[in-house]
């Protein structure tokens, strides 16, 4: 297949029997798109209603897209853990619910309430809906795909109107907003009672920079909350479209209240007229839709970086036009200039969700989706509801609506920035993906799980980088010295180890399980434990207090926690001694004894040290690196951060040397030793600087 | 029944009846009770929740609509109320908190203030019906004892037993149960605790939701006494005296915390008997003071100042742009914009709005007070709205009193603040991080209830006209904006100078590392007490100006909850940055004034403020700086010189973060 043939149409590429995920997605998104285009063409009657401002309107609205910022992570984080048909099905009963309620609020909080709750719903739907095409469907489909997925956007918009319109003609007067809103339950329980055959789709696609698809098996891998979310918000490509990606939520978002009420204000354009003006408009993406479903994929084939690009020239002719379109004298010339702004804002939307399911890993995808509706909230809801809103009062709805154009046009040049790290951010999640399927054939070969695997790690603090493709392998049992300098990055490596930080791309595996996306709490049931290095006792706690907290995890079991504290004063009487001394007032020496015998006690698969010896003096030492010892012949695996290459090597079978964060050396640890240029290089050159520096 | 009396002859009599120190007690209880709460959420939080009243007003004026307009059983009800703090509790943690995990204390703090107005904007919207407010606030039992004159309500009565039984059964679950010494644990060190398999962020909720159910209950027993208007708040005096018992407890022990409500509760009563309301002020601030100073020096550690410290986010230029004129001159380019952009403005504004930019740009003054103080002198300040008032009063005093040119005024003013600003300084030489906080909030309480209300300051409201000098009137509104924005000039020209100077140079390394700062020959003492006077200056030039601005004013014009505002301003700003705390001003005084809905407009402002404070926590300078270093990056292209290489640089320089936009 040429890179500029349009290939197989759709219809070829699904198949007959795959139609149905896709369109009980798509119904959910229309159904969800009427209710807001009724409330839209009413927005007017029912300001008047509740004797609101249009600020204060916007603040409503605003706040049902604040609700649903707090809401989608949470639910698009629900997403990858469990089964996303029977979310759907939970989320969209509980939309309808809502919705229906809406005609029931005769106070103003009773209002907001129920706009409040089909916020809910919405959160769920869209994600979680997206997020299921981009697996059921090959990636060659995608963008078509997603094109017919959003369409249900303006068709909600064409239908909602007229609806409301009908209804309006139907029950003259203010209250017939009362009436639409019930009506619309009808069709969304035909699409919920459609939605039962809905099934949870285990297999994710993959596509990979020269167009080729990769297919994998989700394994099950436990996920945790923060680092997933941390996860998705490091991409590059995606933290860079944060701010374009708000100004797309306007278009989708705010426009349609506003353009009501230009028709209302301005040109004093009833009910049952604005209907027809905002179908016509929202008819301009449906036009959109149908030309940018095909044209985006051909584009996305030929350079992903062609998509972005297209993306952007979209959102910024968007805000132009809708800029000029409210300055026009008649209103026949700002409804086609609107209907043109959003048929070329709706070719951007299915490329952006194609461009977002390359670059998310798989089985993050649903919170992919769930930050996109975030940042379409943030900015597009809140920022600009709020801000249109207060300007509109201010000075008029037409400068209010004007003030979008420098938004879109920035926002269009933020997102042209995003091109140069798109093809990186698919190869990663390629990269990840083969991984994966490196490990389950090692396993089908029969090997033995390694303690830890870190794969192509690169973690930054902030804009800082510190590590750069890092990779290491302990095996089960062994004891690996991990070594090197000040700020070589080693306790980062261990931060990244034990879940205390997350990685910005790479992958770390513990006896064989994906624990990238996990917290530290669950690595250390997992038998991940760290000394963190320096003072890293309960200071106001005592020594028995610090002990005890190792056994946190069977604390209930008060026979085995007594067992294994009384193990530990055995390992170092002196701590008996003290057990009812705070912690803060023991010697260093002791302090180090005291972290040790609370690792100790929480019953280590790998145990991870950083820094036993610093700063303690030669014999205490020896006394803790007897006990290290003592774990190792327990079959304990053993991982020593040191700057000490002599007592690390004295215990380590394998070192690894790390320098400015990569890994220099990987080997036995006899062989370090040897390698003087790099032991030399880091640990003297230093030295012959400065001498350098005072002979010149 | 017996009657103590103590009877003090000198200086004048002081009596100290039974009945007073009955009542003491009964009211300590309750500040005992609230500075346990206190004490819980800042153990695990590292920050005093100021919204732990208002979570409890909620919470109270759930019980009274429910017994009052839905006829529940009492029991029903406040267990009720009890289950919605929780709930409200683990949700502020879970959206709020959890988020600023990471963050600088004071965003948390700041964070909380945002958390009171929605908790206050919830119990606005319960408590709107009259039937419910001529119904009083319903009680368990009605029954009462009578002591003497002393009457105790049911109220009262369940404050005696409760408090000691909450008390005991915390002390035994932070002390035997393997969970209570977990949460210990995660309070003292979160990654070692993390590492053992704690689960931190859990425990963090379960810590609010404690805390909020304790503020539920405390509310519950204090709302009969108060009223349910009084319920709508917790109010800076019930705060601070919550507070002062907390922090005599060191922010740990809760039998302390008992004994010291108990002590601070009695003392009021018993000043409160002989003298009036300023004067228990004055008492309590002296205690306070008194015992933070002479607490053992050990007791305030020093991660606990530097968790509180909030390093400006300012960066300096590139050192191979940095001489490139049109860089140099970014700085006047943006002054130069500000003063065309405020020079339009009044030609676009009604007059009662240009009227809120007077105050806007007061306000920007008294926050750039505490972007010297607190942003370059790493010094956490709560009671600059004290010298703002005593800025407004002395220049009243100066002008219309003593006939002093108005501009002179203005001069000496700022210098009273100056001096009283040394004077409160004193004490920050032994006392740091939220110890400090407490101290000046302590002292903004003492000028709002005492100090000001002198006859020599303000005295019971003062009329300041504004001035004018031969053909230059000031009197319009117009006019007395461009006078309010050539003094926000002056201010920023101030601020710019103190960073670029020696003086500037010793703040940053005394706020960076003191020791060492001290080591290196830099005068701790006389830096720490120059910054304060230097913020006291600009707080009181900003009050003196804003007194003539709003012309007709008394003391509670300066209340101290505005305090919190001015800090929060320069939060929002972006600490240590110049125009982002102009930026942060307009936003706190100004743009809540856009939605006219009173209760809409606590929900807006306080919604916003969060919001801005998870997605934004560097403030409008984080925008601001990104912007510039764009620019700066353009015109390095243009000039060819390569920036990539410049990375290391920043951290070289920390001097040139002076340099602003």
């Amino acid at each position: 297949m040429g890179p500029r043939d349009a290939g197989p149409s759709l219809r070829e590429q699904i198949g007959d029997g795959s139609w149905y995920p896709l369109a009980v997605i798509t119904a959910l998104n229309l159904v969800d798109e009427l209710d807001r285009a009724v409330l839209v063409v009413f927005a007017p009657n029912i300001r008047r209603y509740f004797d609101i401002s249009n600020a204060t309107l916007g603040g409503i609205v605003g706040l049902q897209v604040t609700l649903i910022l707090l809401v989608s992570v949470p639910i698009g984080y629900l997403g990858t853990r469990v089964n996303r048909a029977n979310l759907l099905r939970v989320s969209a009963a509980a939309w309808a619910t809502f919705s229906a309620a809406t005609a029931l609020a005769v106070r103003l909080p009773l209002f907001v309430a129920a706009r409040l709750g089909t916020g809910i719903g919405k959160a769920a739907v869209e994600p979680v809906g997206r997020s299921m095409l981009s697996d059921i469907y090959p990636p060659s489909t995608w963008n078509r795909v997603f094109a017919i997925h959003a369409a249900a956007n303006p068709l909600g918009l064409v239908a909602g109107p007229l609806l409301a319109g009908a209804v309006g003609v139907v029950v003259a007067g203010d209250g017939a907003w009362r009436w639409a809103f019930p009506l619309l339950a009808v069709p969304s329980v035909l699409v919920q009672v459609s939605a039962s055959r809905l099934k949870e789709h285990r297999t994710r696609q993959v596509k990979t920079i020269d167009g080729a698809e990769l297919t994998t098996e989700s394994v099950a891998s436990e996920m945790d909350f923060v680092p997933s979310v941390t996860r998705v918000m490091k991409i590059p490509t995606f933290y860079r479209q944060t701010v374009a990606i708000g100004v797309l939520g306007f278009a989708l978002v705010g426009l349609a209240v506003f353009s009501s009420v230009l028709f209302e204000e301005e040109f004093g354009i009833s009910e049952g007229g604005r209907g027809v003006l905002l179908a016509f408009i929202a008819s301009g993406s449906l036009l959109g839709y149908v030309v940018g479903g095909p044209l985006g994929e051909r584009v996305f084939l030929r350079d992903p970086k062609d998509a972005i690009r297209l993306i952007a020239g979209g959102i910024v002719a968007f805000s132009l036009m809708i800029g000029a379109s409210v300055y026009m004298p008649w209103v026949a010339a700002t409804a086609v200039l609107q209907w043109l702004a959003l048929g070329l804002v709706a070719v951007a939307v299915a490329p952006l969700n194609t461009v977002l399911s390359a670059i998310s890993p798989p089985k993050l995808r649903p919170l992919m989706f769930s930050l996109l509706g975030v940042f379409v909230a943030l900015f597009g809801g809140v920022t600009g509801g709020v801000l249109v809103g207060a300007l509109a009062d201010a000075y008029g709805i037409r400068f209010g609506m004007a003030s979008v154009v420098p938004f879109g046009v920035v926002g269009g040049l933020l997102m042209l920035r995003s091109t140069s790290t798109i093809e990186a951010d698919i190869e990663t999640v390629v990269r990840e993906i083969r991984d994966e399927q490196e490990l389950a054939s090692r396993r089908a070969r029969g090997a033995v799980d390694r303690a830890l695997e870190v794969r192509n790690l690169d973690f930054s603090y902030g804009q800082v980088q510190v590590l750069f493709d890092v990779s290491l392998d302990v095996e089960d049992g062994d004891v690996v010295a991990l070594l090197g300098t000040n700020g070589a990055g080693k306790s980062t490596v261990l931060r990244a180890v034990t879940g205390l930080d997350f990685p910005d791309r790479g992958s770390v595996r513990c006896f064989g399980e994906d624990l990238t996306y996990v917290d530290a709490e669950t690595r250390v049931a997992k038998g991940v434990i760290q000394v963190p290095g320096g003072r890293s006792t309960f200071p106001s706690l005592t020594v028995l207090e610090n002990l005890r907290t190792g056994g946190y995890r069977y604390r209930r079991d008060r026979g085995r926690l007594d067992a294994a504290v009384d193990e530990i004063f055995g390992f170092f009487p002196i701590l008996a001694e003290r057990k009812d001394q705070a912690a803060g007032t023991l010697s260093g020496g002791e302090q180090q004894m005291v972290a040790l015998g609370r690792a100790f006690i929480a019953d280590p698969k790998l145990l991870l040290i950083d820094e036993l010896s610093l700063g303690l003096a030669p014999v205490i030492v020896e006394q803790l690196v007897g006990i290290v010892r003592a774990f190792s012949e327990r079959g304990t695996t053993l991982v020593l951060v040191e700057q000490s290459v002599n007592i690390a090597l004295s215990v380590a079978t394998t070192a690894y040397f790390m320098e400015r964060g990569t890994v220099q050396f990987g080997g036995p640890a006899h062989q370090l030793l040897e390698r003087g240029d790099l032991l030399r290089s880091v640990f003297l050159e230093g030295a012959e600087q400065s001498l350098a520096g005072t002979n010149r | 029944m017996m009657h103590l009396v103590f009877v003090l002859h000198w200086p004048i009599t002081f009596e100290a009846p039974m009945v007073a120190i009955a009542l003491g007690v009964v009211v300590g209880l309750s500040y005992a009770l609230l500075a346990i709460g206190l004490i819980l959420i800042y153990r695990s939080t590292r920050v005093i929740n100021l919204a732990h009243g208002e979570i409890g007003a909620f919470s109270a004026a759930i019980v009274a609509v429910l017994v009052n307009e839905n006829g529940w059983p009492y029991w029903v009800a406040a267990l009720a109320a009890l289950v919605v703090a929780g709930v409200a509790g683990a949700l502020v943690e879970l959206v709020i908190i959890r988020r600023l995990f990471r963050a600088p204390r004071l965003i948390v703090l700041v964070a909380t203030m945002g958390l009171a107005q929605l908790f206050l904007f919830f119990t606005f919207l319960l408590n709107d019906s009259i039937d419910n407010r001529l119904a009083g606030f319903p009680t368990p039992f009605s029954t009462r004892v009578t002591l003497s004159k002393l009457v105790l309500q049911p109220g009262e009565l369940t404050l005696l037993v409760a408090v000691p039984l909450i008390a005991v059964g915390l002390f035994a679950f932070f002390r035997f149960s393997g969970f209570g010494v977990a949460v210990r644990a995660a309070a003292e060190n979160s990654d070692s605790a993390r590492l053992v398999g704690i689960p931190t962020r859990r425990i963090s909720t379960f810590v609010w939701v404690t805390g909020s159910v304790l503020a539920a209950i405390t509310a519950l027993m204090l709302a009969p006494g108060r009223g349910l208007t009084v319920t709508e708040s917790l109010g800076p005096d019930l705060l601070m005296r919550a507070l002062a018992a907390a922090v005599l407890a060191r922010m740990s022990s809760l039998p302390k915390a008992i004994v010291a409500g108990v002590a601070i509760g009695v003392i009021e009563k018993v000043v409160a008997w002989n003298y009036t309301v300023g004067e228990v002020e004055l008492v309590l601030f002296v205690v306070v003071m008194g015992a933070l100073l002479f607490q053992h020096r050990a007791s305030v550690r020093d991660t606990e100042a530097s968790a509180w410290r909030l390093n400006t986010l300012v960066r300096p230029l590139p050192q191979a742009v940095q001489h490139l004129p049109v860089v140099r001159s970014l700085g006047w380019i943006g002054v130069g914009a500000f003063v065309v952009v405020a020079g339009a403005l009044p030609y676009f504004l009604s007059n009662s709005q240009t009227f809120l930019m007077t105050s806007v740009v007061a306000f920007a003054i008294a926050g750039l007070s505490v972007t010297i103080l607190t942003g370059y002198g790493g010094q956490l300040s709560l009671g600059q709205i004290a010298f703002f008032g005593i800025g407004a009063a002395v220049n009243y005093q100066l002008t219309v009193q003593l006939g002093v040119p108005f501009w002179i005024a203005l001069l000496l003013s700022g210098l009273a603040g100056a001096m009283s600003a040394m004077v409160i300084g004193v004490p920050a030489l032994r006392i740091r991080g939220l110890f400090l906080a407490v101290s000046t909030l302590a002292f903004a309480l003492v000028t709002e209830k005492w100090l000001l209300g002198q006859s020599w300051l303000a005295g019971s409201g003062v009329i300041a006209p504004r001035p004018f000098w031969g053909a230059l009137d000031f009197a319009s509104q117009q006019a007395y904006f461009y006078l309010a924005v050539g003094g926000l000039l002056v201010a920023v020209l101030i601020c710019r100078n103190v960073l670029r100077s020696g003086i500037g140079r010793n703040l940053l390394a005394i706020r960076d590392n003191e020791s060492q700062g001290a080591a290196f020959t830099v005068p701790v003492i006389r830096t720490k007490l120059t910054a304060f006077a230097i913020s006291g200056f600009l707080a009181a030039f900003g009050g003196a100006i804003y007194g003539h601005g709003v012309e007709v004013y008394r003391v509670s014009n300066f209340p101290v909850s505005d305090s919190l505002r001015v800090v929060s301003m320069t939060i929002i700003g972006g600490l240590g940055s110049i125009p982002g705390t102009i930026l942060g001003a307009f936003f706190v005084v100004g743009v809540d004034r856009l939605v006219e809905i009173e209760y809409l407009r606590l929900l807006s402002t306080s919604v916003g403020l969060l919001v801005l404070l998870i997605y934004l926590p560097g403030g409008f300078g984080q925008i601001l700086y990104g912007a510039r270093d764009r620019l700066v990056a353009v015109i390095a292209r243009r000039h060819g010189i390569d920036l990539t290489d410049e990375t290391d640089a920043e951290e070289l320089d920390p001097i040139e973060e002076a340099v602003l936009v």
